[in-house]
């Protein structure tokens, strides 16, 4: 607390911050959903039309037809549906705590594990930039721009992590004034 | 709509009835000439609606979901730059599904409209539905009969379609709310 | 502000600063006139329409949004209905491009606000007319900016109506909806505003479009989150700006009539209204989407002389036969919107902003030039 500042002003300080952090959760929750929802999108079509810029030439030279069609559905249950969900859920939590409903602290840790496959993910498009990964490099600008889209998601799940903290922490010290 | 704004419409939908004339008569290249519009198109918009969040947006409440729609829609571009190497087939069904959803929208706008009591709601209605029926009978052409040139045909058709209905609407009145 | 307020309020506020019946009916005239005098109205009077003081929502539909369009919308609605509070207001890490929106925030006692009472100084009834109505929408209007700007104007969920229940107040969230043709229904906190639009420029971004018509309702109290506030929340007391607005309108026309020796910012004639307050504050305070009959009622009882409905052709007749237009009532209040619109404009572009067009200094008959 500034010496000689009310706590009046601190507590509207305080109320403020707040207010600015629960519509960061409002606000980055509806883009995380965004984003998750194009992202299963974009899996799913990439799959579907060039499995190459994701699979790598043993598997793509075998996918063919009915197999191929098998192929997205099983990824599509096993792991797009799953991912995607998990991105509509904590869209959600953070939607409700932004607009001041219901609470729900599991969701911060769910963050914590979507912000990781992110940064793996940023990992991965690097290795594929640089070589490394030798079928990924067919498409560098679109490797380039999905670095670009895990960075936004991986920031916004951050901030979003730091909101729903901060708010917690900010909450009790109002209570405590 | 002032004269200007109609103009512009009516030079619009010109342009949009000569696309879809040359992507009838045209061979193989009018795939990548549509898809390098449609690119170049997204890439414009997202850059945009980046640059609009880097000096304006980002000082507003709320400000951060415009960047989002700018990345959405930069990936977007990507994403359809990497259709290039693709069979029309493919093609075809990506753009139907484009039409598809413009068609939607149209028939969302048209029923704000009629909430307006706007007189153009019925025409924008039966565009969209059209645009709607269109990408549905192009796509199952494609998709059934094998033949991609029938759903070129039919998408050309489409864009013929929407010149002349954007033609036809620059000589409607619009109406929105304003509060004063 | 409304009908109401314009004509029946500012009325009772100029027989409150002491003039006669007629002058005031003069002065609340051309108050209610400025949301009147648009483009299609002074062409249908032949008259110059440079001297525009408000824009249809006709016009606002056919009107396009480039650059000169823009123009020309932020110069009638920021000299008339928005007035800047501070052209060199500064926003950490704000670029130009932002700061220039950011400056024509309207708020109450400003610098131009002086400027505009001064100007209508030894002018006549039409220019202290239009002088009341740029005062009383500084109250009502105040926080928005009289530009198309998403990220000025725009409004968001975060927005409450606060209404009296018994000693205290209860808080109920608004909720809007895009419907003109459904009224704004205050028992259950639903009213129409513009649309969202993305756009920065759209005319849906323009002035409180995206608050409804909330702020013109003397009754109404509400808190939200204004796109430029940094998320620092307004609450907005109409009964309260609306009061405050009468008693300023009371001291600028005393100012106009020659009892006040200058016109300050933040003085308020409390004195001369103190034996109609509370019957002001019941009207101010009762939940009605239009309290004309009840001003109608108080400005008849207050002077004794009945009060004529506005009637919007009453001096065109005058105006389009006049041999000698600029002395008859519309040609001056023609000559006092004009010169209202060229100082504002001027001061905006001094300021570096080419928001309200190009101002170039210019002897004339009628003051300066916005050309």
């Amino acid at each position: 607390m500034k010496k000689g500042v009310p706590v009046i002003e601190e507590k509207n300080e305080i109320t403020r911050k707040i207010r600015r952090y629960r519509n960061t959760l409002y606000i980055t929750g509806s883009g995380i959903s965004a984003l998750g929802l194009w992202s299963a999108l974009r899996l799913v079509l990439g799959l579907m039309i060039s499995p190459q810029t994701l699979l790598t030439p043993e598997i793509t030279e075998n996918i063919s037809g009915i197999v191929g069609v098998l192929v997205v559905l099983v990824a599509f249950a096993l792991v797009i549906a799953p991912l995607l969900g998990l991105y509509l859920f904590v869209g959600k939590k953070a939607r409700e705590e932004g607009l001041g409903k219901k609470k729900n602290s599991f969701y911060i840790a769910l963050i914590v594990l979507l912000a990781s496959l992110h940064i793996f993910s940023i990992i991965y498009c690097f290795m594929g930039l640089i070589g490394i990964i030798p079928f990924m490099q067919d498409s560098i600008i679109g490797l380039i721009v999905s670095m670009i889209v895990d960075a936004t998601a991986a920031v916004t799940l951050g901030e979003m992590c730091m909101s729903a903290v901060m708010i917690r922490i900010y909450e009790k010290k109002n209570t405590g004034n | 709509m002032n004269w200007f704004q109609r103009i512009s419409k009516i030079i619009t939908g010109v342009l949009l009835a000569i696309a879809g004339l040359l992507f009838i008569l045209l061979d193989d290249e009018k795939y990548t000439l549509l898809l390098a519009g449609i690119i170049i198109y997204l890439l414009f918009c997202g850059i945009k609606m980046m640059i609009y969040y880097l000096t304006m947006a980002r000082l507003m409440v709320g400000g951060k979901s415009i960047l989002y729609k700018s990345v959405i829609l930069l990936d977007l571009a990507v994403f359809t730059a990497s259709f290039t190497s693709l069979s029309p087939l493919y093609l075809i069904l990506y753009l139907v599904g484009i039409y598809i959803a413009a068609g939607v929208l149209d028939i969302l706008r048209s029923l704000e409209a009629k909430k307006l009591d706007a007189p153009e709601w019925k025409i924008k209605f039966a565009s969209g539905l059209f645009s709607i029926l269109l990408g549905i009978a192009a796509g199952i052409s494609g998709l059934l009969f094998n033949y991609p040139e029938i759903s070129a045909f039919i998408y050309g058709g489409g864009l013929i379609w929407s010149g002349i209905a954007g033609i036809a609407s620059a000589f409607r009145r619009t109406k929105s709310v304003y509060i004063q | 502000m409304q009908k109401d307020f314009h004509y029946y309020a500012t009325y009772c506020a100029a027989y409150l600063a002491g003039y006669t019946h007629n002058e005031c009916m003069d002065i609340c005239y051309s108050a209610q006139l400025v949301d009147h005098c648009s483009a299609t109205l002074l062409r249908k009077i032949k008259g110059p329409v440079e001297a525009a003081t408000t824009q249809l929502q006709l016009e606002l539909m056919d009107i396009r949004t480039d650059i000169a369009g823009l123009q020309d919308i932020t110069r009638i609605w920021a000299s008339f209905h928005f007035l800047p509070f501070d052209l060199y207001a500064e926003r950490k890490w704000a670029p130009k491009m932002y700061l220039k929106k950011y400056r024509l925030i309207c708020n109450t006692n400003s610098d131009l606000l002086v400027e505009t009472v001064k100007l209508a100084k030894d002018k006549g009834t039409q220019a202290a007319g239009i002088a009341m109505h740029v005062l009383a929408d500084t109250w009502a209007h105040r926080y928005f900016a009289g530009t198309p700007s998403f990220v000025i104007n725009n409004t968001n969920y975060y927005f409450y109506e606060i209404i009296p229940d018994g000693d205290g107040f209860t808080e109920r969230p608004v909720k809007f909806i895009h419907n003109p043709s459904a009224p704004d229904d205050h028992e259950n906190g639903i009213y129409v505003n513009s649309l969202h639009q993305n756009s920065e420029t759209s005319v849906m971004n323009l002035g409180h479009g995206r608050a409804g018509h909330l702020p013109d309702y003397s009754y109404a109290r509400y808190r939200y989150l204004p796109a430029w506030g940094d998320y620092e929340e307004i609450v907005k007391d109409n009964p309260s700006d609306y009061m405050n607005a009468f008693c300023q309108m009371i001291y600028a026309l005393k100012y106009l009539h020659g009892e006040e020796p200058s016109f300050e910012k933040n003085r308020y004639d409390t004195e001369a209204v103190e034996p109609w307050r509370e019957k002001i504050k019941v009207i101010l305070e009762k939940r009605q989407t239009d309290a004309c009959e009840d001003w109608k009622k108080l400005a008849e009882e207050m002077s004794g002389n009945e009060i004529e409905d506005f009637d919007i052709g009453k001096y065109q007749s005058e105006y389009t036969d006049s041999g000698d237009r600029d002395s008859t009532y519309l040609g001056r209040f023609i000559a006092a919107a004009i010169a209202q619109k060229s100082m504002v404009t001027y001061h905006i572009y001094k300021s570096g902003s080419k928001l309200a067009g190009v101002s170039i200094t210019k002897k004339s008959r009628k003051g300066g030039s916005d050309k």
